[in-house]
């Protein structure tokens, strides 16, 4: 009786047994290692060692079996390696992490294959060998142009090398996407159109921007907290995105996403995913997966991530039954099951980052539900205030809702 | 007991000096409690007494010590209180005056010592905290042979080490004269305290100065002559322990099944209903709030439950007063009054600790009494319900003396703040060589906003405070309206002196344009005073709220910051289109350093 308690007990916690992907699902693996800190990035790293990538690297092989167990539509749809600094990684260790994948999951030809990549760890040879060993779009963080910025956001590149690494990519990749970063603390609305206007000369197939967030836990956010950094005024951030925008749907980009643009054919299939709210397998630790209606994420620590799925566990639960194999395999620091309503809000919010917006249609195929019967007064006041256009039986943000997203969504919250 | 084996004292200190501290060692040495039911300052009953180091309501117990019976009462702490501390000390007949032997002699060390000698006490001066290395006890002696107090009569004492408790003791036995002897007369006995108890009633905590009360007595307050059957008669031990009959000189407790105690106040004389004293004891005052504030239910669902927990509240405080208000910007709620800021405080965090709920307080306001043109005289505790300045032919305000107790270094910042603040220089006395007593006449008004902080801040921490209520005078007020978005929010409203009231308009505007969030549109931010602008700032339109990054990872973080916004909007309070948080509601009587 006691040890019926007591494996009830300990199953609650082996709890990812939950997900269930019964449809092609996009796949993120987050590599935690990099050369250096950036002073705003919040995302999970630890400095770069090739033992502990060794030790990583089997440990992610571990947890892709085991998610394996809970996916029953064997076939991707996008593969996202994220992090950290995955350029960092060898190119033939990335090699054996795509045979692993396949081992397990259809990819079909011409599947999206992204691979995040740092100017400060890019050659001409990687590049080559990334596109011979199947990755097919590059996304990399060039931030700035201008030399002090890069100082300022702790960059290990400089502008003439944002610039060769930009060249070399457009000569190898015809699908990759730049990053740029603004509404840095002491930039100048001419600083951002300077850096927006060098990046526009190698016409990238495709664009992400973002404002500089400050998070917590980052070295940026004890700085403000202490007053040695202050963070652009608001209008200066509007105005830049405003000039962005404006500039880039002249140069032939869709804004196709609140921070997204890409020329024709060029959207970023596997970050689309998200907003459609479709399922992704997330690996590594600190990443983040969703079933549809269940999100878990990894714990952010690379020890007890390795831990959890060293051989030494693997061995012992192989001797021993399946529940007891699950027990040891615990490594999700939060697994949420949500609920309807909140479902329908992050539907809402996520689709509404898009350009195509929410379409009433879809949100009834998806949850059986009149959209206007649950939001119509909502909507009716944020189309009163210049925030939502609805047509065709859709809502999109307007130009003015682009910038108060937050405003928009907040309504569409349970 | 015989009344030469009884004596009735107290302790008297200024804050932290180590007032309760000492009474735990007494109740210790004594065997009055155990090591095991000791806890930590018995006397002060209250969490939030212990958290805050003060004592609010008093307390007594019996010490049996050497064939004597010991009542020792324990004292409030507080300026606000005062009133109660009168009380307290009117039942003894002499008191321990506690002085930190490091901090000397301050404030309130002064203006218990006033009180003591106003009721004849005999005093018994304690240097404590001679186990401090900053213990400087031969300073404090200097300054009460200074103060007029026999320097060599101190015992020098660690209440924290227990040093000299015994000689304490002797002392009370010794020096502390034995109540009079009343035991013929007609039943008098004096409500030092009391307090509700639900299924009791009434406990009263008394002194009997004449006569004698036992079960089944008739007894009748003097003050209402209402009547009641004592159901019990007893004695603090210090928990309760019922005894036959409490005789002349003792001091104990009454139950008599009275409901309510607003009918036993502090201060009331209890007597037998058919043998009646001629008169009863000087000093009876019905203590008035000096102090109003708004309550309101952030909620405004929680309007029955904020009612239900005043309702509580008061039976155990008569001097707390509530009505219903209501304000257009905040809906339905309650004007509270209060002894002072404290029991303001006090009142409030109990009502948010025990009974869980969500308020929206007004700036605290005094009673302000108006004499229209018309010749009709009324009061006024709420600035929303000022009469239009036309209508007005004089204002008054109730003003204080406040006592400022400071090392002379600080001095010039202490009359600087107390000049800023209206205050009228009326004494200045060396306490030592370095140390100073001000006396400033002033108006409440002005005590009751930041002015303690900043006084502490000014004096590094060094000064204290202590003051008295003095009487209503005439001032020159104006009310300051704040227009939020273009309409008067009644909430914000306050009465400043006319001298004032640009400079504090333009400030409260400035300080509420920090807290009031950016909305979709322009927000005007105007102070007025009688219809005219005098003030005016701009909250500019919200120009960009959007999380730019949202990828697989963020999606749960993201959607949690939108709840955390979204809760935020839920706790302000919408007055027309504007969302107004909590706190800018209280922003009303800081005082920044900008002014």
């Amino acid at each position: 009786m006691k040890n019926k308690k007591n494996i009830f007990k300990r199953n609650n916690r082996a709890e990812r047994k939950f997900i269930q992907i019964n449809k092609p699902f996009a796949l993120y693996i987050h590599i935690p290692f990099c050369a250096k800190k950036c002073p705003y990035c919040d995302f999970y790293s630890v400095k770069y060692s090739k033992e502990r990538v060794d030790q990583f690297w089997a440990a992610l092989f571990r947890e892709l079996e085991y998610l394996n167990k809970f996916v029953k539509f064997k076939q991707i749809r996008s593969i996202y390696i994220g992090g950290g600094t995955p350029s960092l990684i060898k190119t033939d260790k990335i090699l054996t992490l795509l045979n692993k994948i396949s081992y397990y999951f259809k990819i079909p030809p011409g599947t999206e294959i992204t691979l995040e990549a740092n100017p400060s760890s890019l050659s001409r040879e990687k590049i080559i060998n990334y596109r011979r060993i199947g990755i097919n779009r590059l996304s990399v963080g060039i931030q700035s142009f201008n030399e002090s910025f890069l100082k300022l956001l702790g960059r290990q590149t400089n502008p003439e090398n944002n610039k060769k690494v930009l060249e070399l990519i457009s000569k190898y990749f015809n699908n990759y996407s730049a990053d740029l970063i603004f509404a840095l603390p002491g930039q100048k609305i001419d600083d951002f159109k300077k850096d927006l206007d060098k990046l526009l000369e190698f016409n990238p197939p495709h664009i992400s921007l973002y404002n500089l967030e400050v998070h917590e836990n980052t070295v940026f956010y004890d700085k403000v907290k202490s007053g040695k950094l202050e963070i652009i005024n608001e209008e200066i951030d509007a105005e830049m995105y405003e000039y962005a925008v404006k500039t880039l749907v002249k140069n032939d980009y869709q804004h196709y996403e609140i921070s997204n643009f890409a020329k024709r054919g060029y959207r970023a299939q596997h970050n689309y995913l998200y907003w459609k709210y479709q399922p992704y397998l997330a690996l590594g630790p600190g990443a983040a997966g969703f079933d549809g209606k269940l999100r878990y994420q990894n714990i952010n620590d690379l020890e007890k991530y390795i831990n959890t799925y060293s051989s030494k566990n693997n061995n012992k639960s192989e001797n021993k039954s399946l529940n007891s194999n699950r027990n040891n395999i615990s490594p999700c620091s939060e697994i949420i099951k949500l609920d309807k309503a909140e479902r329908m809000a992050e539907y809402c919010f996520l689709k509404l980052r898009t350009a195509e917006g929410m379409s009433y249609f879809e949100f009834k195929k998806r949850f059986s539900e009149d959209f206007n019967k649950i939001y119509a007064g909502k909507v009716a006041v944020l189309k009163e205030k210049n925030l939502l256009i609805e047509k065709n039986e859709r809502i999109y943000l307007s130009r003015k809702g682009n910038l108060l997203a937050n405003e928009v969504f907040l309504q569409f919250l349970p | 007991m015989q009344t030469n084996k009884i004596r009735n004292f107290c302790i008297i200190a200024h804050i932290d000096h180590g007032k309760s501290t000492l009474a735990d060692r007494m109740l210790e040495y004594t065997n009055t409690i155990t090591d095991r039911k000791m806890q930590e300052q018995v006397l002060d009953k209250m969490d939030l007494e212990r958290e805050r180091g003060i004592t609010i309501k008093a307390q007594a117990v019996t010490i049996n010590y050497q064939g004597y019976e010991l009542n020792l009462i324990d004292t409030p702490g507080h300026v606000d209180f005062a009133y109660e501390v009168s009380r307290s000390l009117a039942a003894c007949e002499g008191a321990l005056l506690v002085i930190d032997a490091a901090q000397g002699v301050e404030a309130q060390t002064m203006a218990n010592i006033y009180l003591a000698l106003e009721h004849d006490l005999e005093i018994i001066p304690i240097i404590n905290k001679i186990d401090l290395p900053s213990a400087n006890p031969d300073r404090v002696k200097e300054q009460l042979m200074d103060i007029g107090i026999e320097p060599d009569e101190a015992i020098l004492a660690s209440a924290k080490e227990g040093t000299n408790i015994d000689k304490i003791l002797d002392a009370v036995i010794e020096r502390v004269p034995a109540p009079y002897d009343g035991s013929k007369e007609a039943l008098r006995a004096l409500v030092f305290d009391s307090f509700y108890d639900s299924y009791q009633g009434v406990i009263a905590y008394v002194r009997i100065m004449n006569g004698s009360v036992k079960k089944n007595d008739k007894i009748m307050m003097m003050s209402n002559k209402k009547s009641y059957q004592v159901d019990e008669v007893g004695i603090f031990v210090p928990d309760m322990q019922e005894k036959a009959e409490l005789g002349s000189g003792e001091v104990g407790y009454v139950i008599a099944g009275i409901k309510d105690v607003r009918n036993c106040r502090v201060g009331d004389t209890i007597t037998k209903k058919d043998n009646p004293a001629a008169e009863a004891l000087p000093g009876y005052q019905k203590v008035k709030p000096m102090v109003f504030s708004g309550l309101y239910p952030t909620d405004n669902a929680d309007y029955e439950v904020l009612k239900e927990a005043l309702e509580k509240l008061q039976l155990n405080d008569a001097s707390f007063t509530y009505e219903p208000e209501s304000s257009e910007a905040l809906g339905f709620g309650f004007r509270c009054g209060f002894l002072g800021l404290l029991h303001m405080e006090v009142i409030q965090e109990r009502l948010e600790r025990e009974y869980d709920l969500d308020l929206v307080i007004t700036a605290p306001s005094v009673e302000y009494k108006i004499v229209k043109k018309n010749g009709k005289e009324i009061e006024i505790e709420n600035p929303a319900l000022f009469p239009e300045q036309s209508e007005i032919d004089k204002i008054m305000e109730p003003f204080v003396t406040a006592e400022l107790h400071m090392p002379e270094e600080y001095v010039g910042q202490a009359m600087e703040l107390c000049q800023e603040n209206r205050g009228e220089f009326k004494d200045m006395q060396y306490i030592d060589e370095d140390r100073v007593n001000l006396k400033y006449e002033m108006p409440l008004s002005e005590i009751i906003t930041e002015f303690f902080n900043q006084l502490k801040s000014r004096t590094r921490g060094y000064a204290t405070l202590d003051y008295e209520f003095e009487g209503y005078k005439e001032s020159n007020l104006v009310k300051l309206d704040i227009l939020v978005n273009n309409e008067v929010v009644d909430a914000l409203s306050t009465i400043v002196h006319e001298v004032n009231s640009y400079q504090h308009g333009n400030a409260l505007a400035r300080r509420l344009k920090k807290v009031i969030p950016k909305h979709m549109f322009k927000i005007p931010i105007q102070a007025a005073v009688s219809g005219k602008i005098i003030a005016r700032v701009n909250i500019p339109a919200l120009r960009k709220n959007v999380l730019q990054k949202c990828y697989g990872g963020d999606v749960s973080r993201k959607r949690k910051l939108l709840e955390k916004q979204k809760e935020g909007k839920k706790r302000m309070k919408k007055v027309g289109s504007v969302e107004i948080p909590q706190e800018a509601f209280m922003t009303v009587l800081e005082r920044g350093e900008d002014e």
